[in-house]
């Protein structure tokens, strides 16, 4: 239901595009108010929540430690597991954001008795995660000849990497095919391992439907209905030098295409697809496990009430005399009422 | 528990639960999986609020009656006060990574004890009370209504989570459910909500200095009983300082070593390492009666009471003007000690950074805490020769190594026990991979579950880890399981005994003080549990 | 001895379906958990299920079943009975059986006429039933016992040391 739900908003997103630009002939809002107000809300809502975030100050030092500590000098640190330097905390976080380690831990390749079946689920996830992010990069800066005049090097460069294979014509993006692979694998996974159904929210499906729609109106766009791309570059031209203009020969399905980015855009700060920059802020891994060496301090550390030794030593006096332990001060001085 | 007729039973239909969302499936709160509430007198004497009597089997809480108000601004402070808490709430993306990484979920099957399943029930109230979207869409942005159902959900969950931290080492985003239990569990304290096994020991902690309220005079006798045992086993007696100022350094360890077997062997082997250095090297040891409970119930509770319990360490360290101060085999104390003392209690600039007077060695990585583990500092010495050891009096033992939660995922405390286990064991054989170091699986019992009353919970969440040292055992033959935390040693002898009865417990020190030649000591026959040694048999 | 042999030759199907009828006491989501993932030590409740299940089938196959038999049905039923199941529904399994061996061979015994041989195979599940009880209350008790002890063990080495209670020896 949950998935069902989000598989019709998407439809709707398309219909409300599909009629708007395409029956209505709404160009210049679909085609410039649109996006512009996209970006912006995307821009400053990121930005927010970041801030939002980095307001909370973080209280105490508590990495997740997944190697040995540095401890006596004979013993072989994990530096990058369990780092105590900042450089470290740089090379776990690296390997973190960049290669998904924690996802990967999974994934070790176990050896067990019993019978002999792949352990190999979460393996996969990591595997087509990796994927799903790599191709979508990929995809964005791929675009970024859309919005650069001359394209640099480093784009023109990537494009030509991607269509290696050099089947068919226009040339098949290789990340066109992974990224539809990848969202399919994360959807049916969803929708079919039983756990993960149970724990899944329709702010779990959209975002899938969501970027589906964008992969596939992006590849309809580019191997199945003509569209003139010179208009296209020059209307994203027009976006980014800030003189919006509308040539006529671009298609309904480019439109259909802007609108769900700009939907994503507008979604992105306020949805969990934030992991992205909160990866970036979470104390189990953006810490050293440094505390006993380096003090960490905590802005709100406020005086608790404590019993004190003092109090202690009122209430049991007599009998720490007794047993023979040392005690502040002698029995006979003891004042007849203790302090607390 | 009503039993269900027959027929039913019989019948073809499955016995699975019908086919629901988890927001529509209401708590149903079983017998031994629930903790007693606490004693209100004991959360009186610390000044927790809202102590009463009440029942998790009634329908009425007797919350108070402003309940919801205290719940949202608890939260929103909490959110203002732990960047932790506010990231977790938001970037979750329900991946399922750790979702069969829960050793409860492993056991008990119940759905809700996925660590993923156990955050919902606070971010969906999160998104409801604090986000735009889930005011809006409601149900569909993954929000839900603040009910009386979901406080007591809340509870009956966030005291089946033991706080260890292996979710969190699993998660992409390294969402910890222990910090989402911790605070969870501050705002079902400021509902006077607890159970009896946490806060009980709190208030003695805080009132006598341990947590079985043990007196001043009490505590020393304990401490002579064993230098008595240890006197007729080697023909030395150890002659521990209490309170004692001027000593080099302050010894502090979980009182559960002192009061309960097996710590208390632990126990003799701290007394008769302390005083091999004494007698070999005039290091001056002394244990506090005051500050005499490593283990901090507080952390349970709140930050506010970890705080509280914990100040005690230094408050005492600086009376007496010792040194440094070395900490015994303890796991959340540790975790509290490594990752929050100095931040709440220092800084200790009235202590010394610490130095093996011994063997020179600079404890580098206690430098600003300027507290020891003990088992960095045994290591140090069997490194340096500076301990004589006679490894063979422990040969009718083949030992494994469980290792607890906190050192393991709070601090990384893993080659140090080993060295110290293989240099006074022969036989050492470990888990495997998947089962120990960092992706340890938790003794059942941690973070304030070690009750009675919910020995099913306890054998069910400990059962991966037995089940680890089962297969050792029958392959190994392995015959004791070796740990550094006080609960372990609590909790793993029944686990043991359910599990895999042919497995015994011992602390690392236990062995050590087995291992240890003391000068001018007798020809031992036994050893620290009394047991013949090997080759004296009769 | 056809019907044995039929038991054989079905053993595949009648193990899935009688795993799956035990893992049907469990939520779908943990239920599909225990089913998959492979791994002895991540997921020991599934595998202990299913390892010992296929023993205990194998045991019934003999013509006497070994001593083994009490330890296979004893690492399944110490799971289930800490699991808050009635006592009848923890030892679901062992009832189960008998429904999915007709249902995998009722054409077959009726048709060969194997009533004879299947009467003293339900004779031997019904001794099963009786064994699974009896280590269920064992299980039971050790809890209650250690539930006991647990109080008595926390008082009983202070109320000693504090002098309070002298053993009969000692007096």
């Amino acid at each position: 239901m949950k998935a069902i739900y989000s598989l019709f908003l998407v439809f709707a997103l398309v219909l409300i595009a599909l009629i708007g630009a395409g029956g209505l002939g709404l160009h210049y809002f679909f085609g410039v108010i649109v996006p512009y107000v996209a970006v912006l809300f995307f821009v400053v809502g990121f930005i927010l929540r970041v801030v939002r975030w980095g307001k909370s100050p973080v209280p105490f030092r508590i990495p997740t430690t997944a190697g040995q500590e540095f401890s006596l000098p004979w013993i072989k640190q994990n530096k990058i597991d369990n780092p105590s330097t900042t450089l470290g905390v740089v090379l776990r976080m690296f390997f973190e954001v960049v290669l998904f380690r924690s996802l990967f831990r999974n994934t070790k390749v176990e050896l067990y008795d019993g019978p002999k079946l792949a352990y190999a689920s979460s393996k996969w996830l990591w595997l087509f995660a990796l994927l799903f992010h790599y191709s979508f990069l990929t995809i964005f800066v791929r675009h970024m000849r859309f919005f650069t005049e001359p394209v640099p090097a480093l784009f023109q460069w990537i494009d030509k990497v991607d269509g290696l294979l050099q089947i068919g014509a226009p040339t098949l993006y290789m990340t066109d095919v992974v990224i539809l692979v990848a969202l399919m694998y994360l959807l049916l996974r969803r929708i079919c391992v039983a756990k993960i159904r149970y724990i899944s929210l329709p702010a779990d499906y959209f975002p899938l439907f969501l970027i589906l729609g964008i992969a596939v109106s992006g590849i309809m766009m580019r191997y199945f209905v003509k569209t003139d791309v010179v208009a296209i570059k020059e209307l994203t031209m027009g976006l980014v030098t800030f003189h919006p203009t509308i040539p006529e020969s671009v298609g309904t399905i480019f439109y259909i295409h802007v609108f769900l980015v700009s939907t994503l855009l507008i979604y992105f700060p306020i949805s969990k697809l934030m992991h992205m920059g909160g990866v970036f802020l979470s104390p189990t891994r953006n810490l050293a496990n440094n505390s006993r060496m380096k003090r960490h301090i905590n802005p709100w550390n406020y005086p608790v009430k404590v019993h004190t030794y003092e109090a202690y030593e009122d209430e049991f006096r007599e009998k720490m005399v007794e047993a023979g332990l040392p005690v502040e001060k002698p029995l006979e001085e003891q004042p007849s009422e203790s302090k607390e | 528990m009503a039993l269900p007729n027959a027929r039913k039973l019989f019948s073809q239909i499955s016995h699975r639960m019908p086919k629901r969302e988890w927001m529509d499936i209401p708590v149903e709160i079983k017998p031994g999986r629930y903790c007693y509430p606490a004693n209100p007198k004991s959360l009186e004497t610390v000044g927790m609020p809202h102590a009463r009597q009440w029942s998790p089997l009634d329908e009425d809480w007797k919350l108070p009656e402003n309940w919801m108000e205290i719940v949202r601004q608890g939260m929103k402070e909490r959110l203002e006060k732990f960047r932790s808490f506010k990231v977790f709430m938001d970037i979750c993306v329900r991946c399922g990574a750790c979702a069969d990484k829960c050793h409860y979920f492993i056991g008990t099957g119940d759905p809700k004890n996925m660590p993923v399943l156990r955050a919902e029930l606070f971010r969906s109230i999160y998104r409801g009370e604090f986000t735009k979207a889930g005011k809006i869409l409601g149900r569909f942005a993954g929000a839900r209504k603040l009910t009386e159902e979901v406080i007591k959900e809340w509870w009956y969950y966030l005291y089946q989570c033991s706080e260890c931290r292996r979710c969190s080492l699993f998660c992409p985003y390294g969402i910890d459910q222990a910090e989402i239990t911790i605070i969870g569990r501050e705002l079902t304290n400021l509902l006077g909500l607890n159970t009896d096994w946490i806060a009980t020991p709190a208030a003695n902690c805080y009132r006598t200095g341990n947590h079985l309220g043990i007196q001043p005079h009490a505590f020393k006798e304990m401490l002579e009983f064993f230098c008595d045992d240890i006197e007729e086993i080697t023909g030395i007696r150890p002659e521990p300082s209490f309170n004692k100022k001027g000593a080099d350094i302050l010894f502090i360890t979980p009182s559960g070593d002192v009061f309960a077997d097996p710590g208390t062997y632990t126990c003799m082997g701290y007394l008769m390492l302390f005083h091999y250095l004494k007698e070999e090297y005039g290091l001056e040891v002394t244990w506090s009666t005051y500050a005499s409970e490593g283990g901090n119930f507080g952390f349970f509770t709140s930050h506010e009471m970890m705080k509280r319990l914990n100040a005690k360490m230094y408050m005492e360290a600086k009376r007496l003007g010792v040194k440094w101060i070395l900490g015994g085999e303890c796991g959340h104390m540790w975790r509290v000690i490594h990752q929050y003392m100095d931040t709440m209690n220092g800084p200790a600039d009235f202590l010394e950074e610490p130095v093996n007077p011994i063997t020179g060695t600079k404890f580098e990585n206690a430098k600003s805490t300027k507290m020891v583990h003990i088992t960095e500092f045994t290591a140090d010495l069997i490194k340096h020769g500076k301990l004589k050891l006679d490894k063979s009096r422990n040969d009718n033992l083949i030992v494994t190594f469980h290792d607890s939660c906190n050192p393991a995922r709070g601090m990384g405390l893993f080659e140090e026990p080993r060295y110290v286990i293989k240099s006074v064991c022969n036989n050492f054989y470990d888990m495997p991979e998947n089962t120990i170091r960092e992706q340890t699986f938790c003794c059942g019992s941690g973070a304030g579950l070690n009750a009675g009353e919910i020995e099913e919970l306890r054998f069910l969440g400990g059962l991966p880890r037995a089940n680890a040292v089962k297969h050792v055992h029958e392959k190994y033959g392995v015959n004791m399981l070796a740990c550094i935390c006080a609960i372990d040693r609590a909790a793993l002898p029944p686990l043991m005994n359910y599990w895999v009865p042919e497995v015994d417990v011992t602390g690392v020190h236990e062995l050590v003080g087995n291992a240890l030649i003391l000068p001018g000591e007798q020809e031992r026959e036994t050893n620290l549990r009394g047991e013949p040694l090997p080759g004296k048999e009769e | 001895m056809k019907f044995y042999s039929l038991l054989k030759e079905k053993k595949k199907s009648i193990l899935n379906e009688w795993f799956d009828d035990l893992l049907s006491s469990y939520p779908e989501e943990s239920a599909q958990f225990f089913r998959s993932n492979p791994n002895q030590f991540t997921n020991p409740v599934g595998n202990t299920f299913r390892l010992n299940l296929e023993k205990i089938f194998d045991e019934l196959l003999c013509e006497k079943c070994s001593e083994k038999l009490p330890e296979y049905v004893d690492g399944i039923v110490r799971i289930r009975s800490l699991q808050s199941f009635a006592p009848s529904m923890a030892l679901i399994f062992v009832f189960s059986l008998k429904k999915v061996v007709w249902q995998n061979l009722r054409s077959e015994i009726k048709k060969y006429n194997l009533y004879e041989e299947y009467y003293t195979f339900v004779n031997k599940l019904d001794e099963l039933i009786g064994l699974a009880f009896d280590l269920y209350m064992q299980c039971r008790e050790q809890i209650w016992s250690q539930k006991a002890n647990y109080m008595n063990s926390r008082v009983h080495k202070l109320l000693e040391r504090a002098g309070l209670i002298k053993e009969v020896g000692e007096l």
